[in-house]
């Protein structure tokens, strides 16, 4: 059995609505319902219940014709508990906005997404390197040490980069 | 004299992020608790009683302005120093999180010095308590 995957989306609501979706339906269908990839396009434009459904046809591809499931009643269910949130899902307005699901002006949230995505692992390795030169009981040989000040300068190059580009995306949609 | 170790919460739901501040924070002499969403915060925070909170802004299940919300609302923790961490250096996101009752605002990527620093002087001012 082919597992499924969530596929990596440009934004933080989709990702929230993706990882949702997912663990429903891991939930329901705890039979080697695993994750697979995504080849459809970006979220952005799938209402949940049509993601839902794309996601349940590659886990039964053969019976896509029909509804599937262990999973009747899956979309109602699904579409209810992710607009109207319960305090099962109890997704908070920061992190799915109301209108993530049509997405029309989510170019901001498209941008913080994105930014947030690249920033959170640089702040990582920047945070590790500091940690490395820092760590008195196991310190860095000289050699070491300037192979770690080289990671996190580079690290903090690419950071700044990244501010900028986002900074720059940010004023040219504002134009 | 010896300092006392210190117990902090660190509130984060990105692992390596959490296993990055643990580090840095053990290294400077505390001792790590770790919530990954800001339910298991406020749960944490009332169960163990920390001598300072460092919330990552943007969580799971409750955001971490919620998170301190709801912390503020229990009286023993209403003077527990909260260091809110995000990536984001708005005016607009420290006001708020100074609003929801955070004492502080650092922005990631995290420099160790400035959140020693941070942390010293709230440890001065507010010297942990005994557990009840």
């Amino acid at each position: 059995m082919k597992p499924f995957q969530v596929r990596a989306v440009s934004c933080d609501a989709c990702t929230g609505i993706a990882r949702r979706a997912v663990d429903y339906a891991a939930e329901k269908c705890p039979d080697g319902l695993g994750l697979r990839q995504l080849s459809a396009g970006p979220l952005e434009k799938l209402s949940v219940s049509r993601w839902a459904h794309e996601l349940i046809k590659l886990r039964f591809p053969r019976r896509s014709h029909r509804t599937p499931w262990p999973l009747k009643g899956f979309n109602k269910r699904f579409e209810n508990d992710i607009v109207k949130p319960t305090t099962e899902f109890s997704p908070t307005p920061t992190q799915i906005p109301h209108d993530a699901l049509t997405h029309d002006q989510s170019v901001p949230d498209f941008l913080q997404g994105i930014s947030h995505e690249m920033r959170t692992p640089l702040n990582v390795i920047i945070g590790m390197c500091q940690f490395l030169e820092r760590d008195r009981k196991t310190p860095l040989s000289p050699l070491h040490r300037d192979a770690v000040d080289r990671m996190e300068r580079n690290a903090r190059t690419l950071l700044h980069s990244v501010n900028h580009l986002i900074e720059e995306l940010r004023n040219n949609k504002a134009r | 004299m010896k300092r006392e170790k210190k117990v902090f919460l660190v509130v984060e739901d990105f692992e390596d992020s959490r296993f990055m501040m643990r580090r840095l924070l053990e290294m400077a002499g505390y001792e790590v608790l770790e919530a990954s969403d800001g339910e298991q915060a406020v749960k944490i925070a009332v169960d163990a009683r920390p001598a300072l909170i460092l919330m990552d802004l943007s969580l799971p299940k409750l955001d971490g302005l919620s998170a301190t919300r709801e912390i503020r609302k229990k009286r023993v923790l209403r003077k527990v120093p909260i260091v809110a961490v995000s990536a984001h250096d708005s005016p607009q996101t420290r006001a708020e999180a100074l609003a929801a009752g955070c004492n502080e605002y650092v922005t990631k990527p995290i420099d160790f010095d400035i959140l020693n620093s941070v942390l010293d002087r709230y440890l001065n001012d507010s010297p942990s308590r005994s557990s009840a």
